[in-house]
């Protein structure tokens, strides 16, 4: 009787301490689910609802990362535009002509939205901590970031931004504008 | 009677209480000025009155390039972009490029909210269907990048996109290489900046203050320390030359004046008698700032240094009286005795300072009045107060060696031999006799000028030496003919002659151009018709563009934009450095980058019309530098005639002889010995020469004076010995100093005199 009981209480231990805890789905870990470390190639669909157009604006193509500063969006349709983020250096070329040299250090609208995109493919979150408190809920197989702008430039401008995506890709980015105007960006990976 | 001992004693506290004081206050009060063209002629033509205002003003000398190197690119990038940032509030500068154009707010808005009549556009707004149909689209794809929302609204009032071409045309020409948003030279290796600064370019102080600042951003980086710094421009050499030369004559100065005192102390042997010599210099150089400051409010730095130098005569005086006491000529007897002598030399002396009084230059003016009051002073203190407070039994005994030394042999024809072979060496020399160019007053280290030529095509900085200028009656002539004149400098551009050029009309283009745009603008009902008609089938909603509706039609009864108008943003600083006005001409300045052939540029503006000149800086300022050689040496040359007359009426014939033939040969055989060992003679040379030729003369003077005695012979021979040492050591510490100036200066003086002093002695007349 007393062996059982020792055998019984030896097995729940070892049960006990083989079980982990279950993981705390936190930002953190969504951070470690999406850093890339090599170079990625995505297709994406955009769209755009705006009060001034009486119609979505939409536009598709790649979007590029090259770790860990290179960002390459390509539009292919409609027309072909290039926008390349290196650093802090912004280079826009559309069609044929003279590619255009913004430095996003003087205009932290710009950056605070670029940021959001560029710290959710790069995986590293913790840059977006100055400009927008993080919400995550969800877990890894399926979660949803909410992006509330907390700079004050940038709320004037931005309510929200919503990324829903699955394991370590984000499919779906929504930025809603102040004005109502939205912007949705879906992602395949 | 001269006082007693404590008397003297208090006496000479007093005094130097009261130098003290009065230095104290001139020094607080006192204003150095450091405009060049108080030393350069007035203009005589067109050219020459822009080349003085460049000279004050021109946007090419306040220009600093800055060049960060020996870190990673990355580093380097950074470095430069927060350098930026740290120095764009820094009201030392006005303006900081270092990659990507940064314009400001206020700037940005006021070219935004006259747009219409401020583009360079040919065609004005676009505004016919086909055009606007072609800008929607492009204003479609922009809105619909990755961050098209921010600029929305910019976007619906300019659908052509006006502000945008306007920005465009404020780009420098040719850019460097842009890496990671900041400039970088070819090889990479350099992050390359450039900065305006608001004081002059030859302002050291303002100079100094923006170079510190510079310093002081990179150092507060984090990784400040390892990067290395360097820094070019007219305002950075004006700066450097200003410490070293500071540094060295604060250095050279104590030394020197130690030095003085203690030989002084050597040969006097009597320490009230030093410091009565001290107060006599220093009560001269204080009476001479005081009447420069009454009579022109300021001093030239340059009038100050050559102002002190000059002063150096005023030195011997003391020495002569106090060596010639002895027991049969008390001090007050002895004044009596050497006063004629002291007389003739001061007033011959001030006559030859006076002389450039009378060159019409301002500053040579100040230095007249300089030298002269300093003079005059020291003749009053010696005539009437000094004697009183020489101890009444002092007396130097002379040292045995010098009554040992025999009266050497005297030759009168040794001076024309002297004056012979100088003559011959400079004719025969083929080194040029006058150095012409004015930078060479601030010389500076080679490898630092080739830094500067290297980063100044790297950054397309403009050009230092060349300039178009546009003139005309008016402002808006100015920028019309400047317009006019943009298609032929494109081609001057295409043709390789330049590399790029600026123009004023590109900060803001003539009322006739703005008038021109404003009539090419449809009205409301036309282009609402066009607006409609390019808006088919595109995605906007009609009523979008109200507000670029409504702009247009307010662009079409706006009042064109004037220079005044520009006020309070950065474009007005940019113009007024383009268009000003002088006299009743109002000029247009072109920079030019990169001028790369001369002659072909000069017969292209010659043929463009004669409102159009290509000025030479370089070559200009020489002619100024020789047009002001020539008065100085003008002025001189009648001084010397005058002299020459006084002396033959105090002197006879033979003595004056005997006194100016040593000083006209040893000046020219120290130009002769420049000439031959390839130094060419600047300004400082002239002065130089000028004490040299005083000194001499009052050597010459003291040897060839009617004496009574052999022992009266050996004192002034000894006292000229004394006066000939310490000057030489005086200059000679110059000669120790790294700068060229100071050099010359040192080796001029310091060499004069000593030659001066065997000539004058050895060629003596000796009245039986």
């Amino acid at each position: 009787m007393r062996t059982l009981v020792v055998l019984v209480a030896l097995l729940l231990t070892g049960v006990a301490l083989g079980a982990e805890p279950p993981a705390t789905f936190d930002v953190p870990a969504l951070s470690k689910l999406l850093t890339r470390d090599q170079a990625s190639t995505v297709r994406f669909h955009e769209q755009q609802f705006r009060k001034v157009l009486s119609a979505p604006l939409e536009r598709s193509g790649e979007l590029v990362f090259q770790p860990p500063e290179v960002f390459i969006r390509r539009v292919q349709k409609p027309g072909s535009e290039e926008y390349k983020l290196e650093g802090d250096t912004l280079t826009i070329q559309m069609g044929t002509r003279k590619a255009r040299h913004l430095s996003t250090r003087d205009q932290p609208l710009l950056r605070g939205l670029m940021l959001s995109f560029q710290a959710v493919v790069s995986g590293k979150l913790d840059t977006l901590e100055p400009y927008y408190l993080l919400q995550l809920t969800g877990d890894a197989a399926q979660w949803q970031l909410v992006l509330d702008p907390r700079d004050a430039a940038l709320k004037q401008h931005v309510k929200r931004v919503v990324i829903d995506g699955r394991e370590s890709n984000p499919l779906r980015f929504e930025v809603t504008e102040q004005s109502g105007d939205r912007t949705v960006t879906e992602i395949e990976p | 009677m001269s006082l007693s001992a404590r008397g003297a004693y208090l006496t000479l506290a007093l005094w130097a209480l009261l130098i003290a004081c009065a230095g104290y206050i001139v020094s607080q009060k006192m204003e150095v000025g450091s405009d060049l063209r108080l030393f350069l002629p007035p203009p005589e033509n067109r050219a020459e009155r822009i080349l003085l205002e460049e000279l004050k003003e021109g946007p090419g000398t306040r220009v600093l390039l800055v060049s960060l190197s020996g870190a990673p690119q990355a580093e380097l990038a950074s470095a430069s972009a927060q350098l930026a940032e740290n120095l764009r509030p820094n009201p030392a500068f006005t303006r900081i490029e270092n990659g990507i154009l940064h314009t400001e707010a206020g700037t940005e808005k006021f070219a935004f909210d006259h747009r219409y009549l401020l583009t360079p556009r040919a065609s004005g707004c676009a505004c016919d269907p086909l055009s606007l149909r072609d800008e929607l689209g492009q204003r479609l794809d922009e809105l619909g990048s990755p961050a098209g929302g921010l600029a929305q609204d910019v976007l619906l009032r300019d659908p052509t996109g006006e502000i945008q071409a306007i920005i465009d045309a404020w780009l420098p020409a040719n850019e460097p290489q842009l890496i990671d948003g900041v400039w970088f030279s070819k090889d990479a290796k350099r992050a390359l900046l450039m900065l305006q600064t608001r004081g002059a370019g030859f302002d050291a102080d303002q100079q100094h203050i923006a170079i510190d600042a510079i310093h002081t951003a990179l150092a507060g980086q984090p990784s400040g320390n390892k990067i290395k710094l360097e820094i070019t421009g007219p305002g950075a050499f004006t700066a450097l030359l200003e410490k070293n030369t500071r540094d060295d004559i604060n250095l050279l100065g104590i030394v020197e004046s130690i030095g003085s005192l203690a030989f002084l102390f050597l040969v006097l042997r009597s320490l009230r008698n030093v410091v009565l010599s001290s107060l006599v210099l220093a009560t001269a150089g204080v009476v001479a700032l005081l009447g420069v400051l009454i009579i022109f409010k300021t001093i030239h730095g340059i009038t100050l240094a050559f102002g002190f130098t000059l002063l150096g005569v005023a030195m011997d005086y003391p020495v002569h009286l106090m060596l010639h006491v002895d027991e049969h000529l008390p001090p007050k007897r002895c004044i009596g005795h050497v006063w004629p002598t002291l007389r003739l030399s001061i007033v011959t002396t001030c006559i030859a300072y006076m002389a450039l009084v009378f060159t019409g230059f301002t500053g040579l003016a100040q230095l007249g009045v300089f030298t002269t009051c300093g003079l005059i002073a020291t003749s009053v203190v010696i005539r009437y107060i000094a004697p009183s407070l020489i101890a009444d039994h002092w007396t130097r005994n002379l040292p045995t060696w010098v009554l040992r030394v025999e009266h050497g042999p005297s030759f009168a024809w040794l001076p024309w031999i002297a004056i012979v072979i100088a003559i011959g060496a400079i004719a025969f020399s083929r080194s040029p006799l006058w150095d012409n160019n004015l930078g060479s007053l601030t010389p500076v280290p080679q490898d630092l000028q080739a830094l500067d030529v290297t980063l100044r095509q790297e950054i397309g900085a403009p050009d230092l030496r060349y300039l178009l200028a546009v003139s005309g009656s008016n402002p808006q002539q100015v920028l019309q003919r400047d317009e006019a004149l943009r298609s032929q400098l494109d081609d001057l551009v295409a043709k390789k002659l330049i590399a790029g050029y600026e123009q004023p009309s590109n900060q803001l283009p003539s009322i006739e151009q703005q008038l021109r745009r404003q009539r090419q603008l449809p009205d409301s009902v036309t282009l609402k018709s066009n607006l409609q008609q390019a808006l088919a089938g595109m995605p906007f909603r009609s009523d979008s563009f109200d507000g670029f509706i409504s702009d247009v039609e307010a662009a079409r009864h706006a009042a064109p934009v004037t220079p005044q108008d520009l006020a309070g943003t950065a474009l007005a600083d940019a113009l007024s450095a383009k268009l000003f006005a002088i006299g009743p001409e109002t000029i247009g300045l072109i920079t030019l980058s990169d001028v790369r052939d001369a002659a072909a540029l000069d017969a292209w503006a010659h043929r463009a019309g004669p409102d159009v000149l290509l000025i030479d800086l370089k070559t200009m300022s020489e002619n100024l530098v020789e047009r002001f050689r020539a008065r100085a040496l003008l002025a001189l040359s009648i001084a010397m005639l005058l002299i020459a007359a006084l002396l033959v009426r105090q002197l006879h014939l033979r003595a004056a002889i005997a006194v100016v033939l040593p000083v006209i040969a040893t000046v020219l055989s120290v130009v002769a010995f420049f000439n031959v060992i390839g130094v060419s003679l600047t300004l400082f040379h002239i002065v130089s020469l000028l004490l040299v030729g005083g000194l001499c003369f009052d050597y010459g003077l003291f040897f060839n004076r009617r004496e009574e005695s052999t022992a009266e012979h050996d004192r002034t021979r000894f006292a000229v010995m004394v006066c000939w040492v310490s000057t030489s050591f005086s200059f000679g510490l110059l000669t120790l100093s790294s700068l060229p100036v100071l050099k010359a200066i040192g080796f001029t003086v310091a060499g004069g005199v000593t030659c001066g002093f065997f000539l004058a002695y050895f060629s003596r007349h000796e009245a039986t």
